[in-house]
């Protein structure tokens, strides 16, 4: 008997339970495919590195999930309590009838297993969908061929089963709660309760909207001057920009209204004055939620760009990472020139040379002049954040920060062994150039002038109009040299202080890279032991790295930080879309006497549709629209950090998270849109 | 006189084949131009259905409804709408106006959803609102003002489309006395001087004696008209309330 009139309650309520359905079902899905990792392996053909990276991503998904389903727990609840809120007379009328509240409840149960045993099925069933689709994503990112079949993940689905399962007892739980604190009184008169009202005055609103402009224009201003440490500055931008948002909220109702206010013929033409108002009365309520769904909706596309943005940036970046097979790096310190470089150890490790197609060495020399001189020397902007946090960099040195020199014939090695034209210097010429993207637009406008430096105590007219990329050696950071210069060999004294030393190698076919690059580990660490030398201390220090362990070093990161942004970032979405559509739904409901009101005075059907979606039109997108702006200046800044990985692809990387948002943002409005027409409609 | 209103043969059912309640039985009756009319009976009359169906908020079983040379029973939704804002004036037993706008703003409306210019509302509503004597509590919002001042909110509302017909359904029931005699001269003025046909439904003597023709409805059926003609309001009132003793209950009726 219970069982029916759950099963015939949730059926009538189909319209009211439609949001709550797809939040939960969304949810599971979510849920569901982002757990589903590790089934995923089973298709692909991967290395042992990129095998490690899945399990990897598995587990970092299965923390991010535990926070995740605290997240979603909350908002089921939220969108819970809204149904309970309007189906109070629905249960007073129960309870007037005699029912105790130990049935009602069991009635409640019994309606939230149904529902949720639903959606589970629904959500799964998508997340099946949706993991198919997220296994070809994970190909891709990888670049591994895929052996493709169906994908189902038993893990996952008990993982989502458990969680939802304990989603769904808090809310059985919290219903009970909930009903045992109402009284039938309260139940019954829900509908009648009147919100009260606060008009303030509206200079105060326009104060206050001019206001949290000036902050919100000075954060933006801060956080873009701050540039690449804008990281560091949060506790300073946060704060601002929450201020700024907040206040911007606060006073938007207020400031519209006067401003379509001085325009009588917009204001005065249909039911715009209704709108704004409508807006205004219920601003006090709204803003607190607006601002926040305008900052998750920030975390949401900052996660999502960054996702989509950071596999591109590296695929770009990866070619010019790792021109070599394998490279061994030594740095040297200004300060103790005779430590030994990999020039002179090579001789001494026990490397079978039948491994080796081909090795060079290149060596970039510290330069005497520093740094600053060069730029003194150029009529450029070195106010530039960046350089000037470079030029900071060894400032505790008496010469400053030098700059990187290199000789022609190791120059020209380096060309020919990557696919470029040799280059000829004249007498006292100079080639300058810069191995990462984030200095090129800098060492762009220095060529511009050719100026004319010291190097080596030598007059050196910078020659070349424009340069080429380009790394010493196969390298896990992106760039090898910053401000490097390339002069004839003759120019460069003996005594010249090494900067550093690579010894670039060329593995023979068939020869696996990593374990070329773990024999060559084990011989560096043999010869030091022998000497009895620290491997590495503060003034010296080496690096190695094989091109392949590059690569998947690099994909790992991206596949690990394309999955949390995209996790993350749609987890933010739906939780802002879903509280905005609840609070206008309900809204609607306590709006309802209003709707009458104007259809009792002659308002078509037409007319007040047209207001309710220019209502929530302002509702959904100002929020949206601020995220954008906020994210438009937040991905400037973090593309001043990303560029230290490589010139991305920004606008691939916005389409995608641009058509995403609009996907899911989209059908929450056009459900809410539904949803309160409905509602009106019924009076 | 032109007829304003043309009530013919109406009639409302509710339920359905096995279970017929009829709530309007086959009425008739006609408005002219400029008339005050009162429809007084008793709960569950059918005087409320009645106001309903003329409104346009409800639609008639059979019958016909001409209001200014329509009928209104064969418009379709959209027009309905639209007959309603340009045509009928309404005010309601609980004012109907938006807590959320100013009473300019509320008067405003009326005109806005017409798509007329702001400069000629602004015309129009300072007029009606020196007719009602509301020029004072023109910036106020409704949490402001007392019962009587947002009835004549209301009134002028309805008013300032200069529609054919002004619906009053049960105007004076949230108002004390005075404020209720206050807005019933006022309602009295605009039918003498503004030649406002004003059609009111009300259960209360003193409210419809402010008419100048009252129809009694009982059971769906129109039980009785009673014409002012030259008599004072006190012997007008003193009629209305024979009437209603009698039309509470006939003699059959007490056991």
């Amino acid at each position: 008997m219970f069982c029916k009139l759950a099963l015939k309650n949730v059926r009538k309520s189909f319209k009211d339970y439609l949001i709550y359905f797809l939040t939960l079902a969304f949810s599971v899905c979510l849920f569901y495919s982002f757990n589903s990792f590790q089934a995923q392996q089973a298709v692909m053909e991967m290395s042992s590195a990129q095998a490690d990276i899945i399990v990897l991503v598995q587990d970092l998904m299965g923390m991010l999930s535990v926070f995740v389903a605290i997240v979603l727990g909350f908002l089921i609840i939220y969108a819970n309590n809204f149904l309970i809120k309007r189906r109070k007379q629905e249960l007073g009328l129960y309870m007037l009838l005699g029912m105790p509240k130990r049935q009602i409840s069991r009635v409640l149960v019994y309606e939230t297993m149904l529902v949720g045993l639903i959606s589970l099925v629904m959500g799964i069933v998508f997340g099946l969908l949706v993991s198919q689709l997220l296994t070809v994503v994970t190909a891709n990112l990888f670049e591994a061929k895929l052996n493709y079949q169906f994908v189902f993940s038993m893990d996952a689905t008990i993982t989502t089963i458990v969680a939802f399962a304990v989603i769904f007892f808090i809310v059985m739980v919290f219903n009970t709660l909930l009903l045992n604190r109402y009284k039938l009184i309260d139940l019954l008169s829900a509908s009648k309760k009147n919100e009260t009202l606060k008009i303030k005055h509206m200079f105060v609103s326009i104060l206050i909207f001019i206001t949290a402009l000036a902050v919100l224009g000075y954060t933006y201003h801060f956080a873009l001057s701050e540039g690449i440490n804008a990281l560091m500055r949060l506790d300073i931008i946060a704060p601002l920009g929450i201020l700024g948002t907040v206040l911007f909220f606060l006073s938007l109702a207020g400031f519209l209204l006067r401003f379509v206010q001085s325009s009588p013929s917009i204001y005065f033409r249909k039911l715009n004055l209704f709108v704004l108002r409508q807006i205004n009365a219920s601003i006090n309520s709204n803003f607190i939620s607006m601002s926040v769904v305008c900052i998750l909706l920030l975390f949401s596309i900052g996660a999502l760009a960054t996702g989509t943005n950071l596999n591109r940036t590296l695929n770009h970046t990866l070619q010019l990472a790792t021109p070599y097979d394998f490279t061994l790096t030594t740095y040297h310190d200004a300060m103790e020139s005779d430590s030994p470089s990999i020039r002179e150890i090579r001789k001494e490790l026990d490397i079978p040379s039948d491994q080796i197609e081909s090795e060079h060495f290149i060596t970039t020399y510290r330069s005497k002049e520093s740094l600053s001189d060069f730029l003194a020397h150029c009529q450029t902007d070195t106010t530039d954040t960046l350089v000037e946090q470079i030029l900071d960099m060894q400032s505790d040195l008496p010469q400053g920060m030098p700059f990187e020199v290199l000789s022609l014939s190791d120059f020209n090695q380096l060309r020919k062994t990557q696919g470029l034209a040799e280059i000829s210097l004249a007498e006292n010429e100079g080639y300058l150039f810069t191995s990462g993207d984030i200095l090129s637009q800098f060492i762009d406008s220095i060529l511009d002038q050719h100026p004319t430096i010291e190097v080596y105590g030598h007059s050196i007219h910078i020659g070349n109009d424009t340069f080429d990329l380009l790394n010493t050696g196969t390298t896990y950071n992106t760039s090898t040299v910053m401000f490097a210069v390339v002069v004839n060999d003759d120019l460069i004294p003996e005594d010249a202080l090494l900067y550093d030393v690579s010894w670039n190698v060329m593995l023979e076919d068939g020869i696996d890279q990593p374990a070329f690059s773990a024999m060559v580990e084990e011989q560096w660490m043999k010869y030091h032991e022998q000497r009895s030398l620290e491997v590495e201390d503060s003034s010296y220090m080496y690096r190695s790295a094989s091109a392949q362990e590059v690569k998947e070093n690099s994909k790992g990161l991206s596949v690990v930080m394309t999955y949390i942004g995209l996790y993350l970032g749609l987890v933010f979405l739906m939780a802002s879309a879903l509280i905005l559509a609840l609070q206008q739904l309900s809204q609607a409901i306590d709006n309802k006497q209003r709707y009458q009101i104007l259809n009792k005075i002659g308002a078509e059907g037409k007319m007040l549709a047209h207001s309710l979606l220019l209502q929530l039109s302002i509702y959904f997108f100002m929020p949206l629209l601020l995220a954008v702006v906020h994210s438009i200046v937040g991905i400037q800044v973090v593309n001043m950090i990303v560029l230290a990985f490589g010139k991305g692809d920004i606008f691939m990387a916005s389409l995608i998270t641009g058509s995403m948002i609009l996907v899911i943002y989209g059908i929450y409005f056009l459900i809410t849109y539904l949803g309160c027409k409905n509602i009106i409609a019924k009076s | 006189m032109a007829a304003i209103l043309q009530v013919d043969q109406i009639e409302k059912y509710y339920g359905n084949k096995g279970n017929l309640t009829k709530a309007i039985d086959r009425i008739s009756f006609q408005v002219d131009k400029g008339e005050f009319v009162g429809i007084m009976g008793p709960s569950g009359s059918g005087k409320t259905t009645l106001l309903n169906c003329v409104s346009t908020i409800d639609h008639v079983s059979s019958g016909h409804i001409t209001i200014n040379g329509r009928d209104i029973t064969k418009l379709k939704k959209n027009a309905l709408s639209k007959f309603r804002r340009e045509q009928l004036g309404f005010i309601f037993q609980d004012f109907n106006l938006l807590d959320t706008l100013s009473a300019y703003e509320n008067i405003a409306l009326a005109l806005t959803i017409q798509r007329i210019k702001p400069k000629e509302i602004h015309e129009r509503i300072l007029q009606v609102a020196q007719t009602l004597d509301i020029v004072d509590v023109l910036k106020k919002y409704p949490y402001q003002m007392s019962g009587g001042q947002k009835q004549r909110v209301a009134s002028a509302r309805a008013l300032i489309t200069n529609p054919a017909l002004i619906l009053a359904d049960e105007p004076t029931g949230a108002l004390d006395s005075k404020a209720a005699r206050m807005l019933l001269d006022r309602m009295e003025r605009l039918n003498e001087e503004h030649h406002a046909t004003i059609m009111m439904v009300t259960h209360d003597a003193f409210t419809a004696s402010y008419a100048h023709r009252i129809l009694f409805i009982k059971d769906g059926k129109i039980f009785n008209e009673l014409i002012r003609g030259n008599d004072t309001r006190k012997a007008f009132f003193n009629q209305i309330i024979e009437i209603v003793t009698l039309l509470g209950g006939d003699a059959s009726n007490v056991l």
